[in-house]
């Protein structure tokens, strides 16, 4: 049977073309024109709804969010599995709201299976499975892919941003909470912002224990200026650099020592080229042995999060943090941690952090150990 | 012309003092002096 990619934008498209290397038979459907053809794909136009496609195997949304809940109700209406691209924080709740007919047609639904949310929600499943308990969870990201990812990118520093604080979600202002993140070169270092994402929702419903979530979004300061105004000018074709990043942090499980750390991984590619792998790769999980159950799931919340990534990893590059204080020839004494990096007035050398230590972000010590996993 | 000299040496004093303030003690500490991004390979997740 065949898999359907709904939607030809070029998440649509990369989609499209990574699934038809592993599986013969895919074909991309789209309402408007489908544009060039692509090697071992199907192309069809002018479907308005998938009850005129022939009998699918699983489909993949990848058009317009709000289009994606509409898609998503009628496909599993007719038994089809499902695996969405869609990240507009709205479409992705009313998406995860479709959980009962899922499980009432017995199908699979994942929800976010794109770059961020997607690849990031990976990273963190990833490391998550490193802790015991986690505390935090951040996520940035870096970049736009299409010109309707940039203008999302446009729409979110103006919304209502998402975040989970004490185990509640709660709202704050798109374009507050600043944070510099280090993404992999050459993305460097960037200024991020809260704004209207939907990664802290689907974070919560894989992680609902962790108290604090948030999730941040890269930004220049004409970003954050001209973001209340309709966009200045019209969305370059594809950004074709990005990056996400996440950040885990808890006490880690007793086998790794059970101390308390802060754990780092990215992933750069362009993010269009990201949001295919991982929607082609959840696809294909998706068929696999290790089949979802029916009802909604989020990349989050994945087993095996390392065989996602490892299907991911043609496209795109995966890194770790690793960074050390090292004393330099010829100084003694202690190596002093930055003011801002101690707790309380008086001045301590870094010391190690035990398990059971009271967990406060300003003793974590700036001391990454190698994260090979 | 002295008037001018005095606030010139005061001026100078006061920026010189402030660097010396903002030297000893608005230092960042020690940043992370190795390490930093490695690429992994997808083979090698677990």
């Amino acid at each position: 049977m065949t898999i359907a990619v709904l939607g030809a934008g070029l998440v649509g498209r990369r989609t499209a073309e990574l699934l038809a290397r592993d599986h013969g038979d895919v074909m991309l459907a789209s309402r408007g024109q489908a544009g060039e053809s692509i090697p071992g794909v199907e192309l069809l136009r002018g479907i308005d709804h998938p009850r005129d496609l022939r009998p699918l195997r699983a489909a993949v949304l990848a058009g317009p969010s709000f289009l994606q809940v509409e898609l998503a109700e009628e496909l599993l209406d007719l038994g089809v599995p499902v695996v969405s691209t869609a990240d507009h924080p709205d479409a992705v709740r009313e998406l995860w709201n479709l959980a009962g007919k899922a499980l009432a047609s017995g199908t699979p639904l994942i929800v976010g299976a794109a770059c961020s949310p997607g690849l990031s929600s990976l990273l963190v499943a990833q490391l998550a499975r490193r802790f015991d308990r986690i505390d935090a969870i951040t996520t940035a990201r870096f970049g736009t892919g299409g010109p309707a990812c940039a203008r999302e990118h446009h729409r979110s520093m103006a919304a209502v941003a998402w975040e989970v604080e004490d185990g509640q979600s709660r709202t704050t202002r798109g374009g507050s909470g600043r944070g510099l993140v280090w993404f992999p070169e050459p993305v460097g270092a960037q200024d991020c912002y809260q704004a209207g994402l939907a990664e802290p929702f689907l974070l919560h419903q894989a992680h609902p224990d962790v108290p604090r979530i948030r999730a941040l979004q890269a930004a220049t300061r004409r970003d954050r200026a001209t973001a209340r105004l309709p966009m200045l000018r019209k969305p370059h074709a594809e950004g074709l650099l990005g990056a996400v990043w996440a950040e885990v942090r808890g006490k880690l499980r007793e086998d790794r020592g059970g101390g308390i750390e802060h754990a780092v991984m990215a992933a750069t590619a362009p993010q269009a080229t990201a949001a295919a792998a991982v929607a082609a790769a959840a696809t294909v999980e998706l068929l696999g042995d290790a089949s979802f159950a029916p009802g909604a799931h989020t990349l989050g919340a994945v087993v095996e999060p390392a065989r996602l990534l490892r299907r991911v990893g043609d496209q795109v590059r995966l890194w770790t943090h690793s960074g050390e204080i090292v004393v330099r020839p010829g100084s003694s004494g202690p190596v002093r941690a930055a003011r801002k990096w101690r707790g309380g007035s008086e001045f301590s050398p870094i010391r190690p952090i035990r398990a059971g230590d009271p967990f406060e972000q300003a003793d974590l010590p700036k001391v990454n150990r190698l994260a090979t996993d | 012309m002295f008037t001018m000299l005095r606030r010139a040496v005061f001026g100078t004093v006061i920026a010189a003092l402030t660097a010396a303030v903002l030297r000893i003690f608005g230092g960042d500490g020690a940043p992370p002096q190795r390490g930093g991004w490695r690429e992994i390979d997808p083979a090698d997740l677990d």
